[in-house]
């Protein structure tokens, strides 16, 4: 299958000012600025296809909100190509804007003051969706989503979570091909998070819609996406299934172990990293191929009477992506 | 017909939403009748510490006529979605539109047309009821010819003002805060269209500036086509002059948006 979303050497770059404290800058600014350069995207390629889908993770300021931005033609790159469903997403034509959707978990894209069910049939009219279909896919997503009592009231009155539901419900009247959410659940408490992850992943395998999506939540990532791309500084720094990402790390092992009696730290040195000591329980650091003949040699040396041997979590893999920063590494 | 039901919804939109806020809406009225009695006491002054009966070129009967009559024009044609527009600039409201199957222009102007309806039809019935007082008492020697022509000029003086808008609110695309800018805009406008008081009062090299501009089409010559005063030779050329005024602003609204629309960075990353 060919790729439907296609990004090649894609590249932003914002220019900003900068002020020191204080008046005197602020006068000093005033006549001149310095005008700076902020790489926002540095060239990054990847490529997506039909019915996939992929989280973006990231730190804030990484650049994942940019880059749906520049894939859904709200910014003009300042280099690079990419095709979006075989059009250039910046080029902006209507065909291509039928064809997909972008909703921002930050931004409200519905009438404040009226009962969303109007804001829903305005975007039937913009879509221009004939009535049927609108009906029935309005009474489905209502359903699925559970808010069919909502729709009359006013959207200033919803909760953050019912409103994101409603944002969602008004993005997928017009069925599109591909979704864009920029952190769909933020702010949302544990459940509606759930509920909303729940629902984008039985519409994508329902519809085959492909699904682009940025969070801050490992949840999402890890319930919803098989691919992750993690970008950091501008920069794609991992693209592969969200559990591999600790394969990155040299195969690193982490054992617990749970003394009988005090043992030296010192004497635990020599078999890797020490990651921390408590009373009677110590947390090593060491490499997978060691662990056979650690485990036998500390379980014949010092009193055990518990140990686990652990992968190295997720977040941490992804934390250490972030630190790494500009450094790309290896893809999987 | 479909592609056309986008904006006849974002009319009907408009209009709801200026119905959720009634209080909002008696005030607004209410509130553009003060300048209108500031300048009858200032013009009463002026005339009844004056020994002409007439100053420069009215008299104190055309001269309060007039500052009625063109107040309730100014507030028939006035708009001021310029704020609305630089929001949608300022914060990334605008993404919603650039991202779906739906002109900006089109769609803000539909809607603003229908949230002005309702205040459209308040203003025109007093204005009825106003030009008939003044016309039993002094004779303006309003016609149907002049009533015809009147409500031609009306749509296209409210045209002229909406592009105005348009193009003053594009500023937001290059200033963050325009608030500066969108009321020195309103100030030229309200001073040169004649909202305030007939501007051929200030001399004919002024008249000859203005003649260069749009802005006296806005209400100074509506007014003038009600209270009699324009010859109706005068009428035609100028309701051209309206639709030539509405074509080029149209095209200058268009370079602007489009340039601005370059170098538009949506907030937040």
């Amino acid at each position: 299958m060919s790729a439907i979303i296609e990004v090649k050497d894609l590249c932003k770059e914002f220019s900003y000012y900068e002020k020191d404290v204080g008046l005197k800058n602020s006068v000093k600014n005033l006549f001149l600025r310095k005008k700076l350069i902020k790489k926002a995207v540095k060239p990054i390629s990847f490529e997506i296809e039909q019915g996939e889908v992929v989280g973006f993770l990231g730190p804030n300021g990484a650049g994942k909100t940019t880059t749906l931005k520049m894939l859904s033609g709200i910014l003009y790159p300042t280099s690079g190509t990419a095709k979006v469903l075989g059009y250039t997403p910046w080029e902006r034509k209507n065909e291509f804007k039928r064809q997909f959707s972008i909703v921002m978990g930050q931004k409200n894209q519905l009438w404040w003051d009226l009962p969303a069910n109007e804001s829903l049939y305005l975007n039937k009219c913009i879509y221009e969706i004939d009535d049927n279909s609108y009906n029935e896919t309005l009474s489905t997503l209502t359903e699925l989503l559970d808010v069919k009592d909502l729709l009359k009231v006013q959207v200033r009155r919803l909760s953050l979570g019912e409103r994101m539901k409603m944002e969602l419900i008004a993005s997928l009247l017009h069925k599109p091909k591909i979704l864009f959410l920029d952190e769909p659940t933020i702010g949302l408490d544990i459940i509606s998070q759930k509920k909303i992850r729940d629902f984008i992943s039985y519409y994508n395998k329902e519809h085959k819609t492909t699904v682009l999506l940025t969070s801050h939540y490992m949840a999402d990532i890890e319930g919803l996406c098989k691919r992750t791309i993690v970008i950091n500084h501008g920069e794609i720094v991992y693209d592969g299934e969200l559990s591999k990402v600790n394969e990155v790390f040299d195969n690193k092992k982490i054992i617990k172990l749970q003394f009988e009696s005090p043992v030296e730290t010192h004497l635990l040195e020599k078999f890797g990293k020490i990651r921390g000591t408590e009373d009677l329980k110590a947390t090593i650091e060491m490499e997978k191929s060691n662990v056979r003949a650690n485990i036998m040699e500390l379980l014949g040396r010092f009193p055990v009477n518990d140990f686990n041997i652990e992968d190295i979590p997720i977040e941490e893999g992804i934390a250490m992506l972030y630190s790494k920063g500009g450094k790309a590494l290896e893809k999987v | 017909m479909k592609k056309f039901k986008k904006y006849i919804k974002a009319f009907e939109l408009g209009l709801q939403s200026s119905m959720e806020y009634r209080a909002n809406f008696a005030l607004s009225l209410i509130s553009s009748i003060f300048p209108m009695i500031m300048q009858i006491f200032l013009w009463t002054a002026i005339f009844f510490n004056s020994k002409e009966q007439e100053i420069l070129g009215y008299d104190y009967m055309q001269m309060i006529s007039y500052i009625v009559i063109a107040s309730i024009i100014n507030k028939l044609v006035s708009t001021g979605f310029e704020w609305d527009i630089a929001e949608d600039i300022k914060n990334g409201g605008l993404n919603k539109f650039i991202t779906r199957p739906v002109g900006y222009f089109s769609y803000r102007i539909f809607s603003f047309l229908g949230s002005k309806v309702m205040q459209l039809a308040v203003v025109s019935v007093i204005l009825t009821i106003i030009l008939t007082v003044i016309n039993s008492k002094f004779s303006l020697g309003i016609t149907p010819e002049r009533i015809a022509l009147f409500l031609i000029s009306i749509p296209l003086a409210l045209l002229i003002n909406t592009f105005i808008c348009i193009i003053s609110s594009s500023t937001a695309f290059w200033m963050t805060e325009s608030w500066a800018a969108f009321i020195f805009m309103n100030l030229l406008v309200q001073f040169s269209s004649g909202g305030l008081f007939p501007v051929d009062i200030l001399g004919k090299g002024f008249m000859k500036l203005l003649d260069f501009l749009p802005f006296k089409y806005i209400v100074y010559f509506p007014t003038n086509i009600i209270n009699g005063k324009l010859p109706i030779q005068e009428i035609f050329t100028g309701i051209i002059m309206q639709c030539l005024w509405i074509a080029i602003m149209f095209i200058l609204a268009k370079i602007f948006w489009k340039i601005g629309m370059k170098k538009y960075i949506a907030v937040g990353g």
